[in-house]
């Protein structure tokens, strides 16, 4: 269980995130809407012990990540797994090595196990041959699915994506959705997904919150999310530049 | 009248408070490189070392590296042996001591500060750049949450990498330098190889040899914890990879240069001469 109290953040004299309370049971997947720069990354890289918050405690499995030592922190750190982004695969590795490299640092299989293991994950997020193939050579949604694969290869309990299905086309997306409740009802994983693919969202969320202005907004069921008739909500699902979010731009239709 | 002093006094505490700021962010530099050096020497006296990693830094660092140091000390020990020959011969009508100045200078001074130079450029600036662009692609970031450590993963095998190969490119340094100046010497001159290498040889002790390889140890040490510090604290996109990266080459220079007569007169007056 994720347990996120008061958390806030400040680069300098910027609040980005002020005083957030939510919680992620385990088994579920909690997906966190909100628009680009909220915070939403800063949000996951803050529980997994990335950043450190300005404030606020994160307590997973009942330990507080904040102020554990860097030696309880790393073993935290063990359970959970990042998407990034941006991908992030190391550039001087293959795509195997990449996939390898958190199940030859955290768990003890064979060699023979590790590959196999390997070519499973790669199939799972549906790509296949490119073992021997250097990031550079990949295109985006490849790479980001490649740090997928890297991600559930050594299992861990708690993932975390950014933007699982950002660059995708519409049917990876969906095979990546799929991927992600499957984790879910099989390995029992606990997953905060950060999406924009609405898509996406609706399908794999048990529960879903919405960051605005560094606050959360909504907090509710896919099924809520429809119904509700919280503006900043509706505006986002709908994805109307007309609302209460303010798109800043310098021209008007 | 007081508006000025006002604005005067406010531009003093402007600059006060400018030099702080710049002493700080030195102060911090320092700090964190250390913090960094006391971590990497954790990792490596834990015995939590991949060899795989640092045989690999060392091909790159040593093996690779040796045509361009040779070449550096071979033509540096060439162009001495001419200087030298040709400033003894005007004054004494024949060349004298040439073997023994060059055995001096190269050994005591040239050899590990060439050699210095050289790795900094190709093999400092190698480290930080690739060290930079790991951590501002969120690298570094991924290797955390993949249940391993940076430093232990990065900045262990290229601290141990430089940390040997350094003095033995000095040594090869040292060696392919004479080489160059006994051939002009033999070449240029009524001086047979034997002479020459009499000269060299005859003054120097152990304690020359050491004098150079202490100092060689100590430069490798402020080349590997600048580039890896820079790196590791690169933030800014691809200019900010190449900032650290110019940054940690002059610093690397810098030190090396100015601590080379600290270091020199502390070994002087310690016997290592
Ligand atoms: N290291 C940092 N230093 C300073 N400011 C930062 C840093 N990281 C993030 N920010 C700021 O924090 C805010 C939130 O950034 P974040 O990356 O979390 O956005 P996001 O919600 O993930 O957006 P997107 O959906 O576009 O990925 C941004 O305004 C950004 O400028
Ligand atoms: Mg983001």
């Amino acid at each position: 269980m994720i347990k996120i109290r008061n958390l806030s953040k400040s680069f300098g004299n910027k609040r980005v995130l002020s005083g957030l309370n939510f919680e992620a049971r385990d088994g579920e997947t909690l997906v966190i809407l909100g628009s680009s720069g909220t915070g939403k990354s800063v949000l996951l890289k803050s529980i997994v012990g990335l950043m450190k918050p300005t404030n606020g405690s994160i307590m997973i499995n009942g330990a507080d990540i904040t102020k554990c030592s860097s030696m309880e922190l790393h073993e935290i750190q063990k359970k959970m797994g990042y998407v990034f982004q941006e991908a992030a695969l190391f550039d001087s590795l293959t795509v195997e090595e990449n996939v390898a490299f958190g199940l030859t640092a955290l768990s003890d299989l064979s060699k023979k196990e590790t590959t196999k293991r390997v070519e499973e994950c790669l199939s799972m997020v549906g790509l296949k041959g490119i073992e021997k193939l250097k990031p550079s050579d990949l295109s985006g949604g490849m790479k980001k699915r490649v740090a997928i694969a890297r991600t559930i290869a050594y299992r861990p309990q708690y993932i975390f994506y950014d933007e699982p299905t950002t660059g995708l086309d519409p049917i990876m997306s969906d095979v990546i959705s799929d991927l992600i409740i499957y984790l879910r009802d099989n390995l029992k994983v606990t997953s905060l997904a950060v999406s924009h693919d609405m898509k996406s969202a609706h399908k794999i969320a048990d529960r879903i919150i919405m960051l605005y202005k560094g606050d959360i907004v909504f907090e509710g069921t896919p099924k809520e999310v429809d119904e509700t008739d919280n503006a900043i909500v509706r505006q986002f699902v709908s994805g109307s530049s007309q609302g209460p979010i303010e798109a800043e731009r310098t021209f008007q239709l | 009248m007081s508006i000025n002093k006002t604005a005067n006094i406010s531009n003093e505490i402007g600059f006060f408070a400018h030099l702080l700021s710049i002493a700080y962010s030195v102060l911090e530099g320092i700090g964190e490189a250390a913090r960094m050096s006391v971590e990497t020497f954790f990792w490596i006296f834990r015995g939590k070392i991949s060899i795989s990693n640092t045989v690999s830094q060392m091909v790159e660092m040593g093996w690779r590296s040796l045509p361009i140091v040779a070449l550096t000390s071979f033509s540096t020990g060439m162009v001495i042996a001419l200087q030298v020959g040709t400033a003894t011969t005007n004054m004494f009508n024949e060349p004298i001591f040439v073997g023994m100045i060059m055995g001096f200078s190269l050994v005591l001074e040239l050899g590990p500060i060439l050699t210095a130079v050289v790795v900094t450029g190709r093999v400092g600036a190698a480290i930080t750049a690739e060290i930079g662009t790991m951590k501002v692609t969120e690298q570094i970031d991924a290797l955390y949450t993949l249940g391993t450590n940076p430093v232990k993963y990065l900045a262990v095998p290229r601290f141990l990498a430089c940390l040997t190969m350094l003095p033995l490119l000095t040594v090869i340094a040292n060696i392919v330098g004479m080489y160059g100046g006994l051939i002009v010497t033999t070449s240029s001159w009524d001086v047979t190889a034997a002479q020459f290498m009499r000269d060299a040889l005859d003054i120097m002790t152990v304690k020359t040899f050491f004098h150079g390889f202490i100092k060689s140890i100590f430069f490798s040490l402020i080349i590997v914890i600048t580039a890896c510090h820079k790196g590791f604290n690169a933030k800014g996109g691809a200019e900010g990879v190449g900032k650290a990266t110019t940054s940690s080459v002059m610093l690397s220079l810098v030190l090396i240069l100015v601590s080379d007569y600290f270091l020199s007169s502390l070994l002087v007056s310690l016997r290592i001469k």
